[in-house]
């Protein structure tokens, strides 16, 4: 089994969320930008977008972040589908889309940073909008790894959770 | 192998290529309005049904052809795609996505949202129709470029074969 988190750009809300899955971050205390920065492929250039690999998590399995712009769900139905074409069970996929979870103020923020010019108030946005985001992607990485768990012990169809 | 035709609706210039691809669609005419519009999901998709991948059908060479919309995910699309199946282990070489949008022309867009997007079909289906058969000379180019890729090498036009 592979986890997926999916973000617009891959490179933020999504591999913070990694982040927290594989344990290079603590769910109980806010982290600061310099180690947000120290994280693979945090704030780095989207380019042609794709999956990004981050870590593992306790159980072995590897985490990803997947960028899928404005279009989560139809990038979800593209995997879907994708995996029942290649003859692959569903269930090697967890995908989760922490795009449409996180604020505003974020996703304006992680915009700004996509341009030289913006790049400091996006920062500046990010910093801020961390304190209500953060224990809002806690809450969805525990979530993921309860149905990680789940999906390990029982075999469980369901691959989408908080969706 | 999988093959992958995918335009931004899924409906039009993705599943015609599919068409062209498994000889649903002639190659030495332009098709008529009717064999089109006959076509599985020709102008036929519904919202909520962006990204999902639809089978066309099995070439004669054993490929399976699928026809999909990516609406906004552009260069993200493929390359999601191909880096799932890296990291599920499956070989580049055995799938192969086809992006059909550059040949997309203005009548078809046109049609395609006033058909799917607004519901108007009875107005947009006669223009995406039209849009069609004006692209269709350049969609054909494109299998035909490609075709080679998918194609076993004894098949290749001008491979020479083994005398009995």
């Amino acid at each position: 089994m592979i986890i997926v988190y999916a973000c617009f750009s891959g490179t933020h809300a999504g591999v913070i969320a990694a982040a927290l899955h594989a344990g290079f971050l603590n769910p109980g205390r806010q982290p600061a930008w310099e180690e947000l920065k120290k994280l693979p492929h945090f704030d780095a250039f989207e380019g042609e977008g794709g999956m990004r690999h981050i870590g593992y998590t306790p159980e072995g399995h590897a985490v990803y972040t997947a960028a899928v712009g404005h279009d989560g769900e139809a990038a979800r139905r593209a995997i879907e589908t994708f995996l029942a074409a290649l003859g692959q069970d569903r269930r090697e996929v967890l995908w989760i889309d922490v795009s449409h979870r996180v604020s505003f103020l974020w996703r304006a923020g992680a915009f700004c940073r996509r341009y030289p010019s913006l790049a400091w108030l996006g920062r500046l946005l990010l910093q801020f909008s961390l304190g209500r985001d953060y224990p809002v992607l806690v809450n969805l990485v525990k979530e993921a790894r309860q149905q990680e768990l789940h999906n390990v012990k029982s075999g469980s169809q369901n691959l989408y959770p908080g969706v | 192998m999988i093959v992958i035709y995918h335009c931004f609706g899924g409906s039009h210039s993705s599943v015609t290529m599919a068409a062209i691809h498994l000889g649903l669609l002639p190659r030495n005419r332009l098709p008529t309005a009717a064999e089109l519009l006959a076509l599985p999901y020709f102008d036929g998709r519904s919202r909520g049904e962006e990204g999902e991948l639809k089978f066309m059908g099995t070439d004669v060479y054993g490929n399976r052809v699928y026809a999909v919309g990516k609406k906004n995910l552009g260069s993200r699309f493929e390359a999601l795609l191909y880096d799932l199946a890296a990291t599920l282990g499956i070989k580049r070489q055995d799938i192969l996505l086809l992006n059909t949008s550059p040949l997309v022309n203005l009548l078809m867009r046109i049609g395609g949202f006033t058909s799917r997007r607004m519901g108007l079909t009875f107005l947009g289906r006669p223009l995406v129709v039209l849009g069609t058969r004006r692209a269709f000379a350049s969609l054909l180019k494109l299998v035909e470029q490609n075709q080679h890729l998918w194609m076993p090498a004894r098949a290749l036009p001008g491979t020479p074969t083994r005398q009995a």
